[in-house]
């Protein structure tokens, strides 16, 4: 296999995909009706057991990949669509602007992201879009850094140089030379803010700042199990597995990806 | 009329908090068609003059004309109408873009492929290879593509820094052949900077000597090859003989 970690990233994420798909018609029980057999152990119907309240802990697993998904797609997304520009403008407009841009992400880099985002949710309440954008906010720094990094290094090649003897403007040596070449740096840094988001989100639900109760998040079950952890220990296994599993196929696709992403790592013609 | 003017052109540098003046007093007047070899050693201010010309780096004192108009009055058009040739054709193509759109850029739009094809043909690659990413082709021809770029908007003046150090030693004659004869058909002007006065003497008709970040001798290349006048052009000859 010549890309392991890129294959075995994307099987991981497409299990989770897979799941979050099918819970969207179909689970085996309702993933939010209580039910008369109490945190019964895994067998049939409940494959994996049920919970404190009768809930199938399959179904809420099943359903709790979606939110997994929203939350990590639509924060990581946000963060980077708004951090890569201001990055990339804190590098390219040398002077005040760049100055002031690059400080206030550092500051904010500065700022520990669950942190940033517990704040965000206690202030505004919690829910499922509270966490989207408390993490999504939070992760902008890194995008914005990465972004900066990336561009002023790009700039210092030659090949800028003759873009600009070439007299093509600022614009088109950010979209053409810039963005191409620091596209590998971003595909990475997403991949990894993804894992972060996920585990972000289930720790915001965790701590009951997330999504509410109508909506079976990871972080909640995993709250949730933690009163019952010494007389069913299996219940926190599940979710736990399940954001392993999330965080880790998102970290190996990144890896895959920074070496996919680069032509001169391609095989030579 | 000159084409490109430096009139007491002083260059300064910050070097760790301290100002360093990299050249000083430097005259020089490249005439169309003019091929002017400008050599000296390592930091003796050669690439910066080529930098000056071309309005990378900002004089300290003096200034730079171009058609008779300072260049600080429109950057544009001295850069429509000149181009570089860099040392290392690694880092001068970006990796990222195929030949074709490499080669392109100087026109500003999208060049045809008739365009393209005409331009690799001239520099010796064939058109095919304007699907090739840079990293799938030899230094020789990595440095042939950074000439068909130069070359594609038809400059009136080409700087070439150091072209062919960069390469292996089979292909160096091949490249400058290339510029020597491109010179010829196109009659741009061509300033080469180099460290290597073999180099200049098959190509310019003209030579600059840099030391210290001044010019120190001045001529047509046969008299001062034969009767060098400062101690140091002697020297840099010397050196080329020996070798």
């Amino acid at each position: 296999m010549r890309n392991a970690s890129l294959w075995v990233g994307l099987t991981l994420i497409a299990v989770v995909v897979l799941t979050a798909a099918v819970a969207l018609f179909w689970t085996p029980f309702d993933p939010t009706a209580n039910g008369p057999v109490l945190l019964a152990p895994p067998g049939w119907p409940h494959v994996l057991g049920t919970d404190a309240f009768g809930t199938d802990v399959l179904s809420r697993l099943m359903s709790g990949a979606q939110i997994c998904l929203l939350v990590g797609v639509l924060s990581v997304v946000g963060a980077a669509v708004i951090g890569v520009p201001v990055g990339m403008a804190a590098a390219i407009f040398r002077g005040w602007v760049g100055e002031i841009l690059g400080r206030l992400s550092d500051i904010l880099y500065g700022f520990p992201a669950l942190l940033l985002a517990i704040l965000f949710a206690a202030a505004l309440g919690g829910s499922t879009w509270t966490a989207v954008m408390a993490i999504g906010i939070a992760t902008i720094p890194a995008f914005v850094r990465i972004a900066r990094a990336g561009t002023l290094e790009v700039l210092s090649q030659p090949y800028v140089e003759a873009a600009e003897l070439s007299d093509v403007g600022r614009t088109v040596i950010a979209v053409r030379h810039v963005l191409p070449n620091i596209a590998p740096m971003v595909w990475v840094q997403a991949s990894v803010s993804f894992g972060i988001a996920i585990l972000s989100e289930a720790g915001l639900s965790y701590l009951g700042l997330g999504s509410g109760p109508d909506n079976p998040t990871w972080g909640r079950m995993l709250r949730e199990a933690q009163d019952h952890i010494f007389s069913t220990p299996l219940l926190a296994l599940w979710p736990g597995l399940a954001i392993a599993i999330a965080t880790l196929g998102f970290n190996l696709l990144g890896d895959g990806l920074r070496d996919v992403l680069d032509p001169r790592l391609r095989e030579r013609a | 009329m000159s084409l490109l003017e430096i009139i007491d052109g002083e260059v300064t540098y910050t070097r760790r908090g301290e100002p360093f003046v990299a050249i000083r007093d430097v005259n020089l007047a490249i005439a169309p068609g003019d091929r002017v070899g400008i050599v000296g050693g390592s930091g003796s201010g050669k690439t910066t003059i080529a930098r000056l010309m071309l309005g990378l780096v900002q004089p300290s004192a003096g200034e730079v004309r171009f058609g008779g108009r300072p260049i600080a009055e429109d950057l544009s058009a001295l850069r429509r109408a000149a181009s570089l040739v860099f040392q290392d054709p690694n880092s001068s193509l970006n990796p990222r873009m195929r030949v074709g759109r490499i080669i392109e850029e100087p026109l500003r739009r999208r060049g045809t492929p008739a365009e393209i094809a005409t331009a690799l043909e001239e520099v010796g690659l064939e058109p095919g290879m304007a699907r090739r990413f840079p990293h799938q082709l030899s230094g020789g021809q990595r440095q042939r593509v950074a000439i068909a770029r130069a070359l594609i908007a038809d400059p009136q003046l080409l700087v070439a820094d150091e072209p062919v150090s960069a390469l292996d030693v089979l292909v160096r004659a091949q490249v400058l052949r290339l510029i020597r004869d491109e010179a010829d058909t196109r009659r741009f002007a061509l300033a080469m900077i180099s460290h290597d006065l073999t180099v200049v003497r098959q190509v310019c008709n003209r030579v600059v000597v840099v030391h210290g970040g001044a010019i120190v001798e001045e001529g047509p290349v046969g008299r001062v090859f034969d009767d060098p006048q400062h101690e140091y052009t002697r020297r840099l000859l010397d050196a080329t003989l020996t070798l």
